[in-house]
């Protein structure tokens, strides 16, 4: 159970890094912003197993049973609710940047007829 | 080759970094003092949201202000990109679109998609879902039909730039209206169950979250819309 925990929290240091040197390094204006949408969303994650609670079967924080058995079941095993709520409104405004910076990487693309960063700098002639 | 060796090199330093970590790390088992009383309190106790639903409780109710101000944010920044685009000639290009598989195609999968949008967001107070998911998925439907048909398609079947806004008009302005009226019976901003009812008709509408759910379906997919619209626009300014 530790173990598969502490598999998932390194996995998501990997991906940040990963995904840090895919938006630093890649010279793809599109892989630059797939690699943006992997970091958000990895970022989520890491936000959500803030929430998460190693009991035998977590549940989602909504309530089935409406009586106040349900809730004791509920409070015995649902996992944080606060953290799901403060990623929402990340999703949506990450949606909002992602369909920004995709028309601009197509604008760029019209107009110069690269997507490629060191041809848009003039890097190499 | 060398990406294969790349990928072992990863997995090997997750795992390793895993077997490291593994002796320090204490799972949670016992819930925060926060996240135990709006699980205790969203649908029955005395500070009940009415909604069995946690996360919209939290967000609609418990921490509503933060949501009335993030829908702020997202106003002034499509009321942004609409000013900049203000004087911007409405052309179009990709007359033509997809072939008519893709065509027939985007039809089926929009339609299923505004209905699971619909359902995302007007059960929103019951299951996990709500207004800002159920918009998301709703702005899908005209990103598909810009796509594989084109924007004077859209524009054609009358869901233009300025429709779109009114409708986003009318979400905000329910918002609003929703969030203001308790203050004129005698209660606080954005407050919701006793100034507005738990159920009605024998339904469970959770006060003011089902409203507040609704409004902000049609003001973010609007929203979205509006951005999709603007932003299909091909560059036709002056060559500078």
């Amino acid at each position: 159970m530790t173990f598969a925990l502490a598999l998932i929290v390194s996995s998501i240091v990997a991906i940040i890094i990963i995904s840090l040197y895919g938006i630093a390094v890649r010279p793809n204006l599109v892989k630059k912003i797939i690699c943006l949408g992997i970091f958000s969303d990895i970022i989520n994650v890491a936000v959500i197993l803030l929430g998460y609670r190693a009991v035998e079967r977590p549940l989602p924080p909504v309530l089935t049973d409406y009586s106040q058995k349900g809730v004791e079941e509920l409070v015995k095993g649902a996992v944080d609710p606060l953290p799901q709520a403060l990623t929402i409104t990340a999703i949506v405004i990450g949606l909002a940047i992602t369909v920004l910076m995709a028309y601009g990487a197509i604008h760029i693309q019209r107009k110069y007829g690269t997507v490629d960063v060191r041809k848009l700098a003039r890097w190499e002639e | 080759m060398r990406k294969f060796i790349t990928l072992s090199l990863i997995m090997l330093a997750v795992i390793a970094g895993a077997y490291y970590l593994s002796p320090h790390l204490v799972p949670k088992t016992e819930l925060n003092a926060l996240g135990e009383f709006y699980l205790r309190n969203s649908y029955f106790g005395e500070y009940s949201a009415g909604s069995p639903e946690v996360v919209t409780a939290i967000l609609w109710d418990y921490r509503g202000l933060d949501t009335y101000f993030e829908t702020a944010v997202l106003f002034m920044a499509i009321i942004g990109a609409v000013s900049i685009f203000r004087n911007m000639p409405n052309v179009s290009f990709h007359p033509y679109g997809f072939t008519d598989i893709t065509k027939t195609g985007v039809k089926i999968v929009g339609l299923i998609t505004f209905v699971a949008a619909a359902t995302t967001a007007f059960h929103g107070h019951i299951t996990p879902g709500g207004g800002f998911q159920g918009g998301s998925m709703l702005a899908v439907v005209p990103l598909l039909v810009i796509v594989a048909f084109s924007k004077k398609a859209l524009e054609k079947a009358g869901l233009t730039k300025e429709r779109a806004l009114v409708i986003r008009t009318i979400g905000l302005l329910t918002i609003a209206i929703v969030a203001f009226y308790p203050l004129l019976v005698g209660g606080y901003f954005m407050q919701n169950l006793p100034v507005y009812p738990k159920e009605l008709y024998g339904m469970l509408v959770s006060g003011s979250l089902s409203l507040f759910n609704m409004a902000e379906f049609l003001a973010v997919g609007a929203g979205f819309t509006i951005i999709f619209l603007l932003l299909s626009n091909p560059e036709g300014g002056s060559e500078a």
